[in-house]
């Protein structure tokens, strides 16, 4: 055993192996960082054990290979493995860790990458928030109020898209439906703009209320909206005032 | 162009190269050919080579780093995701690094029009939960390069059979090809051996709620 004990104070991993790679000896630092197994593939993560056995024989061991060892948590490090064969059928191998630079650079990209993921998980969380929140703006920006027993009023906020008349449709027609109106006044007033498809919802909707016998007026129409409104083809069922004020007295 | 010359290119460290090759092969075949028929095997070309002791852990990082940047740069992403027909969440096992596998499968997802969150690899099971509590999927997706990794398998699976709704689970990666994972399967999770059984998957549960009800 003196011969073992030679090698167990070296400040490197240091192995004594027979050919079926069983470890007959080793350095305390070999037994510190690794995990602990009596032959040498034990040692290694499952991608490098075949490789081992391949590599570790007294045909080939000229070149370091490079293997994948495990520590006793489980931590992967990667090594380049020396190893010289004797002529009495038993090899010393020698594990040198990777340069330093080298581990921490790719540690560094290992963790970079991380970060890029979180961050991309929290946009990505971000991103569903606020389509709830544009969710609720949409089914916010055309509140039905009641008037009287009669009328609605119909106050159009923002900007007018698709999306957002095919939020609100089902409620304003569920709601003239449900409080028996006659009369729904659409107020413009704070109506930012509305794009096309807005327009052909918009189209729609004044259809289907009128198909329900509702009469329709729309107030506040600014310049800009005027033009687009131009465009509605169910002008024939609308009726137009400038103010809320002039629609409310003149239908009482 | 073959897939060893691509592990080629990879290796020699030329990134845009390689994206320009990948765009040419992209005008006459789709992503999921690219992934299965080139990348894919590719790498494990390259994987390989370090087998053979002929190149070392670092040519295999660069190689991986240009494969990834080729998928991102290829990757199809106009789909808008409120019009999503489903919801799929994909990782990788704690302790598991290997993430290349969990892109391409996040681009079948999306090619299919689903929502994908790819939470990455080594991702510990807490995580995982409170992950899947949040974004309530539809799917699970779970990837293991290293047979290591699926005695896992049990213990995400439990978890997840907790959540409500209950998602999907399923199973998939390199290692599925290696073992046995009938024991997974009976206890609902599927498992798929590549993306081409991925994308039938998807096909099939497409056609599934066609005659029922979507999932959205």
């Amino acid at each position: 055993m003196a011969q073992a004990h030679h090698i167990e104070e070296w400040p490197l991993p240091i192995f004594k192996l027979d050919r079926e790679l069983t470890i007959l000896a080793s350095s305390k630092m070999a037994r510190t960082l690794f995990k602990e197994s009596p032959v040498f593939t034990g040692l290694l993560e499952e991608g490098s054990r075949q490789k081992a056995v391949e590599f570790l024989n007294p045909a080939r061991s000229i070149n370091p290979i490079e293997l994948t060892f495990l520590s006793p948590s489980d931590e992967p490090t990667v090594m380049d493995v020396h190893c010289q064969w004797q002529s009495d059928g038993t090899a010393n191998a020698i594990a040198v860790p990777k340069d330093r630079h080298y581990n921490r650079v790719s540690e560094q990209l290992s963790n970079l990458r991380r970060r890029l993921n979180e961050t991309n998980y929290d946009l990505l969380l971000e991103k569903e928030r606020t389509e709830e929140l544009l969710q609720n703006v949409r089914e916010l920006s055309a509140p039905c109020i009641k008037i009287d027993h009669q009328r609605l009023l119909i106050p159009l906020f923002g900007l007018i898209d698709k999306l957002k008349m095919e939020t609100v449709m089902p409620s304003i027609l569920d709601n003239v439906y449900r409080q028996d109106g006659q009369t729904v006044i659409f107020d413009l007033t704070a109506m930012d703009d509305i794009d096309s498809d807005g327009l052909n919802q918009l189209n729609a909707l004044i259809q289907s209320l009128s198909i329900m016998g509702i009469a329709i007026s729309i107030t506040g129409v600014h310049p800009n909206h005027a033009k687009r409104l131009h465009e509605l083809n169910t002008l024939l069922y609308v009726t137009f005032a400038v103010s809320l004020q002039e629609v409310l007295l003149n239908e009482h | 162009m073959t897939s060893d010359e691509l592990a080629d290119i990879f290796l020699s460290g030329d990134d845009y190269y390689a994206l320009r090759k990948v765009q040419h092969y992209l005008q006459t075949h789709t992503r999921k050919e690219l992934h299965q028929e080139l990348l894919t095997p590719a790498m494990y070309r390259i994987g390989q080579l370090w087998q053979e002791n002929v190149i070392s852990v670092a040519d295999e990082h660069l190689a991986t780093a240009i494969c990834d940047f080729v998928i991102s740069a290829t990757d199809h992403r106009s789909q808008a995701e409120k019009e999503a027909i489903g919801k799929a969440m994909i990782m990788g096992f704690e302790g598991e690094d290997h993430y290349l596998g969990l892109k391409m499968v996040a681009c079948v997802f999306r090619e299919h029009g689903w929502a994908v969150h790819d939470m990455g690899p080594n991702l510990p099971l807490v995580y995982a939960l409170d992950a899947a509590k949040q974004l309530k999927p539809d799917v699970i997706g779970l990837s293991a390069a290293l047979v290591s990794r699926l005695p896992l398998v049990k213990t995400y699976m439990d978890a997840f059979g907790t959540l409500d709704p209950k998602p999907t689970v399923l199973i998939g990666g390199r290692a599925v090809t290696l073992a046995d994972l009938s024991h997974a399967e009976a206890e609902g999770a599927v498992v798929l051996e590549n993306l081409e059984t991925l994308q039938h998957w998807i096909q099939s549960r497409k056609e599934l709620n066609y005659g029922t009800s979507a999932p959205h």
